[in-house]
């Protein structure tokens, strides 16, 4: 009997042993792949806070003091988002193949070559000894002890590593990589190569100014491979956003109102956390980004504030002369400031590591990008000591338009559009930030070009790179076009004002206008009827999906009638009498949005393909809808006939029916389908959101980009965050929900609610389950 | 009669346990293995009480609206299953032989 009991004993520790791992992931209810997390009660070193789970998974918390408070925040974002947060100061800190494979080595070379943690480092030695210095040391305590104390989330245990303590300083690289995702446009340097490749005369697709009359303020040396290196680590094409605010003059409650939606990528957990805070019976309600204890976009008990990208040239490049590894600059030779970084490189299919080096090399301009026979430095506003975190902290804590103007001034990078409201009945319009006002021999100049960095040509004055800068060479912050308490003013991404004295950035650094033209024309329709503006009228303007460029484009389409074959051309019918809207079950917008892109494509990719430029080289749609119809763009340089808009119009239609019936579509949401993915979901797909049929586009206010090119791969983009607030009535929505863990029932609680366009209430009412954080002795 | 009692005294420490910690398949396993007389039925019970952890945890999940989710999974809902059975099942096996021999009926 004794060897029956040893046998299926041995054979019970054996399949522990083996199968324990897998007991932990998927046991039933005690498995980490779903198990929450439900700490009640967390010792707090700083104060008593008591946090509330609304019906959203919202948390509103309460607290005795500011540092209990930020301790809070930082124990709530890592038990809601620790995953995202550990995943994004990898990227910016150059450590994803360490963890994901040498796939991820190129984005770890770029991520250490620009040195973001060394600008990060910067920006913390500038406010350590600030008071909020001593917030981001107990923010960053407090995510330490959720890890201490509770399971990681699934995705650690998935991808096999612990993460490491939080400090202040990847508060400030979730910061830096915001400001990149905005900002760092390597436009420069494709400018170049089309030059190079296209000659001077392509510059037409690409003027200083598109010619359009809806500014935001109506008054007045390199090669392909280098850039397809960077590709993946520049700012995305469906970055944008839109914000607009209306004085109290024209609204039904006489309180001014703003509305906000900044449109990112989409990805499952979204991008923002939302959180209400509550300190000494002052309330600030908004969203976060995990990892950063201030409310980035919201409200207070006295003002509101929305952000959309200016999109101004605030990078630069430099060329050198070199000679036996030293850079030319004014007349003498410096060695590059130089580092050997190793990364530790996933390899093998996940068993086992190599060691890289990386080479970090600086000039006095900033990081040097070498690659593929081109070198040149990279100067942007991100990489030194920046206040963009104090520019919040103040927004947080502001009583009026005096207190958020101060904190305007800290606004580094990303430069924002600010849109501001406050319970007096203030607006304000400021393009807040640092823009570098750049010279060649005392003249001022564009800086849409690589400058001669030897001669010292175009270099930003007061800039330190890594330091502390001066700004001096910037234009001074009374200087930026803005606007206070006008009638109304909306931004899209648009060029910010024509006739500005200093170069803000060429046409490629701003957007189409067309969201920005439908924006103004709503207001002005509502404003010139005599209607006083409601909340509710604001939401039919963020649902809007009237497409300016259909309206544009159509007419093209029924040019060309004639030279379309029958099948083609009941088609074009479809578009007949149709109202421009994108809407899921129209048929017309599936057929124009794909004609779109074939006539985009077939006007511009024989030239661009011939020279080697692939479509991320494309000019504005603007661009294209202003061509005259014989432009010699519209030739075919590889037929021998001449061809005009109509004949292109007419191939993009044959081309965009063979799409459709080959793919099987009948009604445009069948193409514009919402897919918001997880970081896993190349390897498991249930982290990913529910698939649903989209209204909107790229150029509608109600913005839903099917796919934006990374380089590496299609992601969506759109509406990150909706927000109205007229301080009577605020409403908010997210695209998914406030929880990263899979199965908390706030995953993806708010995803119909978004895509649907409707919208939950964003109050300062205290309610639902409570955690408490007493006091630790 | 008493057998039932600690078959069913079984089901729900395991249960209970299994909430908090997969020691519980094991525990509860080797408790519903204590209350059987036979080898084969205490395979048996393994199996059951391992099905029944299973389906009353897929009950707790459908209850929270989360059933679609973990049916989404596919095939970590059937793992889940496997380990658990395979779980609960040796572990009644062992604790059956802790009995008298005079019961066993192999």
């Amino acid at each position: 009997m004794k060897k029956l009991v040893v046998i299926p004993t041995l054979l019970l520790v054996v399949y522990v042993m083996v199968a324990h791992s897998y007991l932990n992931l998927l046991a039933p209810f005690s498995g980490s792949l779903w198990k929450q997390s439900d700490e009640k009660v967390v010792l707090n070193p700083y104060g008593y806070v008591e946090v509330y789970y609304d019906e959203y998974g919202v948390p509103h918390i309460i607290a005795e003091n500011e540092k209990a408070m930020t301790f809070a925040v930082g124990y709530i974002h890592a038990k809601d988002r620790l995953f995202q947060m550990d995943l994004h100061r990898r990227m910016m800190r150059g450590g994803l193949s360490e963890v994901f494979g040498e796939s991820f080595f190129d984005s770890d070379e770029f991520h250490i070559k620009m040195d973001f943690a060394g600008a990060a480092e910067a920006s913390w030695k500038l406010i350590k000894e600030t008071e909020l210095g001593e917030m981001l040391i107990a923010y960053s305590e407090g995510v330490n002890y959720y890890m201490d104390h509770n399971d990681l989330p699934v995705e650690f245990k998935l991808a096999g590593y612990r993460p490491e303590k939080w400090t202040p300083q990847d508060t400030l690289i979730i910061g830096k990589e915001m400001a990149w995702s905005l900002t760092g446009d390597f436009w420069d340097l494709k400018r170049a190569l089309i030059v190079e490749k296209l000659g001077e005369s392509a510059l037409e697709l690409y003027p200083d100014y598109m010619n359009h009359s809806y500014p935001i303020i109506r008054t007045g040396v390199v090669n392909k491979s280098l850039l397809d290196w960077l590709k993946p680590f520049e700012a995305k094409d469906g970055i944008g956003s839109n914000n607009w605010v209306v004085s109290g003059k024209f609204t039904a409650n006489g309180k001014p109102i703003l509305a906000n939606d900044p449109h990112l990528l989409l990805m499952a957990p979204p991008v923002w956390y939302e959180l209400h805070l509550q300190l000494k019976g002052e309330n600030v309600r908004g969203v976060t980004l995990p990892g950063v204890p201030v409310v980035i976009i919201g409200m207070n008990d006295y003002v509101a504030w929305g952000f959309t990208n200016v999109g101004a040239d605030v990078i630069d490049f430099y060329y050198y002369l070199w000679k036996d590894g030293k850079y030319y600059y004014k007349g003498q030779w410096f060695e590059p400031q130089k580092e050997i970084r190793t990364v530790r490189v996933k390899t093998d299919g996940g068993y086992g590591y190599e060691e890289r080096k990386v080479v970090v090399e600086k000039t006095v301009h900033g990081p040097l990008i070498d690659k593929y026979g081109s070198k040149v430095a990279v100067a942007w506003t991100g990489l030194t000591a920046t206040t963009e975190s104090i520019a919040l902290y103040k927004y947080n804590h502001a009583h009026n338009i005096t207190e958020f103007m101060d904190g305007l001034r800290y606004f580094d990078v990303p430069a924002q559009n600010v849109v501001y409201a406050d319970i007096y009945g203030n607006i304000v319009y400021y393009p807040a930030g640092k823009y570098p006002i750049r010279s060649i021999d005392g003249n001022e100049v564009p800086g849409n070009v690589i400058f001669n960095g030897s001669a010292g040509e175009g270099e930003w004055k007061g800039f330190s790179p890594y330091g502390i800068s001066t700004w001096e060479g910037f234009i001074p912050f009374e200087e930026i076009p803005h606007l206070i308490n006008p009638d109304y003013v909306a931004t899209a991404n648009q060029r910010v004002i024509f006739g500005y004295q200093h170069y803000l950035g060429d046409s490629m650094y701003f957007a189409d206008p067309y969201r920005g033209m439908r924006i103004y024309e709503m207001l002005d329709g509502a404003v010139n009827s005599g209607m006083k503006i409601t909340p509710e009228f604001f939401m039919k303007m963020q649902r809007d999906v009237y497409s300016k460029p259909a309206e544009f484009f159509v007419p093209y389409i029924l040019q060309a009638e004639g030279k379309m074959s029958e099948k083609d051309i009941e088609y074009v019918e479809e578009l007949k009498g149709w109202d421009f809207r994108m809407e899921r079950d129209s048929r017309a917008a599936l057929i124009f949005s794909i004609w779109l892109d074939n006539f985009m494509n077939e006007t511009f990719k024989d030239e661009f393909y011939h020279a080697g430029l692939d479509k991320s080289f494309y000019p504005h749609l603007y661009i294209l809808q202003n061509l005259p119809a014989e432009s010699r763009w519209f030739d075919n340089i590889q037929t021998p006939e001449k061809e005009t808009r109509e004949d292109i119009a007419a191939r993009a239609m044959e081309m965009t029916v063979k799409e459709i019936e080959e793919k099987g579509y009948t009604v445009y949401g069948d193409y514009n389908r919402l897919n918001i993915e997880h970081p896993f979901s190349s390897v498991v797909k249930f982290f990913n959101y529910p698939s649903m049929p989209m209204n909107g586009s790229t150029y509608t206010v109600f913005n839903f980009r099917r796919a934006v090119d990374w380089g590496t791969g299609v992601s969506q983009a759109g509406s990150s965050w909706r927000m109205i607030v007229n301080f009577d009535e605020n409403y908010c929505v997210i695209p998914g929900g406030n929880s990263g863990n899979l199965f908390s029932k706030h995953y993806s609680d708010q995803l119909e609610m978004w895509a649907n366009g409707k919208y939950k209430p964003l109050d300062f009412e205290i309610r639902g389950e409570k955690v408490i954080f007493e006091v630790s002795r | 009669m008493r057998d039932e009692i600690k078959l069913l005294a079984g089901f729900i420490i395991g249960l209970a346990v299994s909430y908090f910690h997969w020691v519980g398949l094991i525990i509860g396993g080797f408790a519903v293995g204590v209350a059987t007389r036979s080898l084969r039925v205490a395979l048996v019970s393994g199996v059951i009480f391992g099905t029944v952890v299973w389906l009353a945890f897929v009950a707790m999940l459908s209850a929270n609206g989360m059933a679609d989710k973990f049916f989404a999974m596919s095939p970590l809902q059937y793992v889940s299953l496997l380990l658990t059975v395979i779980a609960t099942t040796i572990s009644a096996s062992i604790t059956n032989f802790f009995s008298s021999p005079s019961q066993h009926k192999m």
